[in-house]
């Protein structure tokens, strides 16, 4: 099920009622925990009992990992076995066949494939930060196995995230939740900006993108470079679009998540950015894989390794190709040069400018196919391609151009301008906004159930 | 009730609230509606001088094109016109299923007395609309685009339609809007020839066979019927298709069966570009070069050019 699709609005119809009619926290978490599984079952039933694994193995084996490594490595084999066999079975073995192909081996492709869980990544990641944060002390183990199933399956961020640490969600979980208008009012404002990000600009751009991205050499050096902003534009507002709406539909709840996105088209350079986009999932690379590498107490050089490789392991985190880890590594790379070089005495507005370029040129990697194709995207922004074309109508393009605009606009605005940002709270103004939103989903919205990019993930 | 802050034991203020905001947003709606709709009257694009346009404005001797996104590219209007020295109608519309097309050549004929002749692209006869919902923007103005808009609506969220103004949701009133102080239809820009990656897709999936759906031969056959007794010629036409996908959906004989039973010929120029290297902008689509090219291939005494085809 996705939050744009009708069955979701029943579905909410039905759970909201439900579960503020229970007297305390535990039948909300039983009210909360079925309702997940709708959610999720809906998608593949059969999937619920690898949710139900992942949450039985972390609930048993955390307090054990407290007493002993063994049971850490054990809880962690399993986490990261279960996502390398639904994730990357297929593209390891295709390495092997490849490898040993090249070799002069005769090898050939298994006639196994299996379906990729959607969430497998996000609720696998949840159940790890909590096992190993039980296994450092920093968090007592979790003794009612309702809380915990209800932890790990919450719908709101079960599919895509953010990346709610147990830290922050199973104290919230202890307590009963009350229905409030003030949560109902900020929950749905944040619902429907979601909306608006995903249904009225993500969807819009998307088809331009995936026309650039499907032919290359058909456009021109413009025409590629402005279905690549189509591109870093659509999946911004796919998954903060995405994250919101779980953020609100968690607050319409009675929970709290932290913000996931902030504005990181304004940062002024790669640990900016990185300190904006999917924060949930950057800090958590940081908590868990980044500082026991060593992070940078070990000396320059092998924090430069440590931050090379955890962005290539968040490449691949983000889809077992090679593409992904590409992506991850340049990042990896430019924020070393970051590190290395310090931020150059740039204007904020060039400073801006030059980030984005340079994010925009990852992206490449992130959305193409195969590399062959990101070399022939690079190839033709450079104006090596054949092509002359410019993707999509002149319709659609300035419809996408306006958008564009306006989203990067309003961020602009909202980052730089306190005036703007008190003006952004003033009741008048969100009921204005609101409004306003309520309208450009009929009259922009793109109806035909898009799913949301970071499903795939 | 604040809408960020305090609790108050008020129970009704937030409803009333919650009202108020529902009562302005509609009015909004309502509002911008009725804008758009003057915008529209004002546009020079086909579908909008059909429907919101002066019928007095109807010129004898008008050749109507009919058909979905194939016919839109290899008959464009303006080079059309300039080619047979005669005014075009041109109502081809991306992804429009035949009943839709019926229904817009029966609008024509009602509200354009001028027609002479009718362009009907048969190539591929599917019934479910893929744009079905952009017509909504005209259902006011047509009982019988409401009655397909009806049936077509599934997509939309039901929500969506207590708006007005998501019928303005769709390509038609983007492009009403493009051609506002603009001439008669543009033709497409000139483009460049089908992406290799995608004629290879083409080349790699499995072959496919295009059978007409009985719906779509229904609604063709009543729209011919119509056009014949309002003494309007109509041709039957394939527009060309570029030779990787002509192979993909494999020998079309099949509109020349449903001619035959139609009791008319029809024109296929599905292979006339074949040596023309610049003719399609992807395998479906004609280029403006392709669009020249395929113009001298129509029957001459469709031309009211004194000495031929211009």
């Amino acid at each position: 099920m996705i939050f744009t699709s009708e069955a979701f609005i029943i579905f909410a119809a039905v759970f909201f009622p439900a579960y503020f009619a229970m007297p305390g926290a535990r039948s909300q978490n039983a009210v909360a925990l079925a309702g997940s599984a709708v959610f999720y079952g809906w998608w593949d039933w059969r999937f619920l009992g690898l949710i139900g694994a992942v949450t039985l193995v972390n609930f048993l084996l955390a307090p054990l990992a407290r007493q002993g490594r063994a049971w850490l490595w054990a809880a962690v084999a399993f986490n990261l076995g279960l996502l390398g066999l639904f994730k990357y079975f297929g593209f390891f073995v295709e390495q092997a066949v490849a490898g040993l192909q090249a070799l002069g081996l005769a090898a050939h492709r298994p006639a196994l494939s299996l379906i990729l869980p959607v969430g497998i990544s996000f609720f696998t990641f949840q159940a790890l930060s909590y096992t190993l944060d039980v296994a450092r002390g920093r968090m007592a183990p979790e003794r009612d196995p309702l809380r915990f199933a209800t932890y790990i399956a919450l719908f709101p961020q079960l599919v895509a995230g953010p990346v709610v640490r147990a830290r922050r969600l199973l104290p919230q979980l202890a307590r009963p939740r009350r229905f409030t208008w003030a949560n109902f009012w900020l929950g749905t404002e944040q619902v429907l900006t979601g909306a608006v990000l995903k249904i009225v600009i993500a969807d819009r751009l998307a088809p331009l993108a995936d026309r650039v991205f499907a032919g290359p050499e058909a456009y021109g050096p413009a025409g590629i470079a402005f279905g690549v902003l189509c591109f870093a534009m659509q999946i911004y507002a796919d998954f903060a679009g995405y994250s919101l709406i779980a953020i609100g539909l968690g607050r319409i709840m009675g929970l709290r998540f932290r913000v996931n996105f902030r504005r990181p088209y304004m940062a002024r350079d790669l640990r900016g950015f990185w300190r904006r986009w999917h924060i949930s999932l950057s800090t958590w690379l940081r908590d868990y894989l980044y500082i026991p590498l060593g992070g940078s107490r070990r000396g320059a050089a092998r924090r430069d390794l440590n931050l090379v490789l955890t962005m290539g392991l968040g490449g691949l985190w983000h889809g077992a190709g090679w593409p992904f880890v590409a992506w991850g590594l340049l990042h990896g790379a430019g924020l070393v040069a970051t590190r290395r070089l310090g931020m150059a005495p740039v204007a904020r507005w060039p400073a801006r400018l030059g980030l984005f370029a340079t994010v925009c040129l990852a992206w490449v990697f992130f959305r193409a196919p195969d590399l062959a194709t990101a070399g022939a995207v690079l190839a033709g922004i450079a104006g090596a391609g054949p092509g002359q074309g410019l993707p999509g109508d002149a319709v659609s393009r300035a419809l996408a151009s306006g958008l564009i605009a306006t989203l990067l606009a309003a961020e602009a605005l909202t980052e730089d301008s306190a005036t703007a940002r008190r003006l952004t709270r003033h009741r008048a103004v969100r009921l204005v906004r609101a409004g306003a939103f309520v309208l450009a989903l009929p009259l922009l919205g793109v109806f035909t159930g898009e799913a949301f990019v970071y499903f795939r993930f | 009730m604040s809408i960020s802050g305090s609790e108050r034991p008020r129970p009704l203020a937030p409803l009333l609230l919650l009202a108020g905001v529902a009562l302005a947003v509609l009015m909004v709606d309502r509002a911008i509606h009725a804008l758009a709709f003057r915008l529209l009257a004002a546009s020079e694009q086909p579908h909008a001088r059909l429907y919101l346009g002066d019928p007095a404005r109807a010129e004898p001797g008008t050749l109507l094109v009919l058909g979905h996104s194939r016919a839109r590219h290899a008959f464009p209007a303006r080079l059309l016109s300039r080619h047979l020295c005669r005014p075009v109608l041109g109502l081809a519309h991306d992804g429009l299923g035949m009943e839709s097309v019926a229904a817009l050549g029966a609008d024509a004929l009602d509200r354009r007395p001028g027609l002479d002749a009718a362009l009907i692209e048969v190539s591929a006869l599917f019934g479910r609309d893929l744009s079905r919902t952009d017509l909504a923007l005209y259902a006011g103005q047509s009982p019988r685009l409401a009655r397909l808009v009806a049936e077509g609506t599934e997509a939309r969220l039901p929500w969506t339609r207590l708006f007005r103004s998501a019928v303005l949701n769709g390509q038609l009133f983007w492009r009403g809007l493009y051609h506002i102080g603009r001439g008669a239809e543009r033709a497409r820009p000139a483009g460049a020839a089908p992406a290799p990656g995608v004629l290879a897709a083409f080349r790699a999936a499995p072959p496919r066979r295009l059978i007409p759906a009985p719906d779509a031969v229904a609604a063709l056959r009543s729209l011919v019927a119509r056009l014949d007794a309002a003494g309007v010629r109509t041709v039957l036409i394939v527009a060309p298709l570029h030779p990787v996908a002509r192979a993909h959906w494999g020998p079309a004989d099949w509109p020349r069966t449903l001619a035959a039973r139609l009791g008319r010929p029809v024109l296929d120029l599905g292979g006339v570009l074949d040596a023309v290297p610049a003719g399609f902008t992807d395998p479906l689509h004609t280029s403006v070069q392709g669009a020249r090219a395929t113009l001298r291939h129509l029957p001459g005494d469709l031309s009211r050019c004194g000495d031929g085809p211009g």
